[in-house]
């Protein structure tokens, strides 16, 4: 059951970048699946966590937007994360760079581009899977992927490929 | 060296993520690298691509924190106390009773119905009993009939007198 937390922190995480709301979402997926456990179809209780995680975790990240009252585009986030590296070099200095501007362009786009792009690239979700989690059709899900790593090129062309 | 023109770089441009997930025919996949090989754009293009997929692919998020786990163990052992709480008190249904005592009716029914007829002192006596009241009553009839028998005679011999049939 730890690696099904540590899979949904993981999710939350990557749309939130925050710890302690990654984690607070964790546990009320968790608490709800406990809530529901006689309702939910044992045979989809993956996507069903991973839809109602997602669900949780972009409510909380426009509450904290709403507070915040700007784009977030998560930078302590990512600077306590780059935090952690030692004396970088020139060239992973570049790629920490590409890195973090990878991260602001994800977080800019539209939902449900974002979290697509979080599944499948950063997940590794599959296609269908993507489209039972989202509830989408396997051709949207394509479509809206294309339409985002597109947009995520266009931010990002300034940047040379080698860097990364 | 081959030169592309712009709608052939636009055409090839739009594969590039069907390229990325492996989506294109392996001739075509093979003529996509060829061209990345030679025309800037494209290179570019496809370099960016796979730039962005490896960086998000080892994209790391850090530990789940204890304090989840104990959470929502908290909350699973609330929910179960709670319910052994709310559980109402185990009552035998009514039917039940009824059931075990037609069960009970029928099991002695049938050792009644079943049982073989066993001769015993009870049953020797009971016969004894029996055929001394039928002997009794043989006796009865016997009398009445020569009771009757008799007061015929008396009356026949009262009609005549003489002792004539």
């Amino acid at each position: 059951m730890q690696d099904q937390h540590q899979r949904i922190f993981a999710l939350a995480w990557h749309i939130l970048s925050d710890r302690e709301e990654a984690a607070d979402v964790t546990q009320t997926v968790f608490i709800r699946l406990w809530n529901h456990r006689f309702d939910i179809d044992l045979d989809r209780v993956d996507a069903w966590l991973v839809r109602v995680a997602r669900n949780a975790a972009i409510d909380a990240w426009r509450r904290r937007r709403t507070r915040e009252n700007v784009v977030s585009t998560n930078t302590e986030a990512v600077e306590r994360l780059e935090g952690a590296h030692h004396e970088p070099t020139d060239a992973g200095a570049v790629s920490s760079e590409f890195r973090q501007r990878l991260r602001e362009a994800v977080n800019t786009l539209s939902e449900p581009q974002r979290s697509i792009v979080i599944l499948r690239e950063i997940e590794g979700y599959q296609y269908d899977e993507i489209g039972d989690v989202l509830d989408l059709p396997l051709n949207t899900v394509k479509v809206y992927l294309h339409r985002a790593r597109r947009k995520l090129r266009e931010k990002l062309r300034v940047y040379s490929p080698e860097v990364a | 060296m081959t030169v592309l023109s712009q709608h052939e770089r636009e055409w090839w441009l739009e594969r590039v993520d069907a390229a990325l997930d492996g989506e294109l025919a392996a001739v075509d996949h093979e003529r996509f690298l060829e061209l990345t090989e030679i025309d800037p754009l494209l290179a570019d293009e496809w370099a960016l691509a796979l730039a962005m997929r490896q960086t998000l692919a080892s994209e790391e998020a850090p530990a789940c924190p204890a304090r989840v786990h104990a959470g929502i163990e908290a909350h699973v052992r609330a929910s179960l106390r709670g319910e052994r709480r709310d559980r109402p008190a185990r009552r035998v249904a009514p039917w039940r009773g009824l059931v075990a005592a037609a069960l009970v009716m029928l099991v002695v029914v049938l050792t009644l119905q079943l049982a073989p007829n066993n001769p015993g002192p009870a049953t020797t006596s009971t016969t004894g009993v029996a055929n001394a009241s039928v002997s009794r009553a043989t006796q009865d009839v016997q009398w009445a009939l020569a009771f009757v028998s008799h007061v015929g005679r008396d009356v026949v011999s009262d009609r005549n007198p003489e002792g004539g049939q």
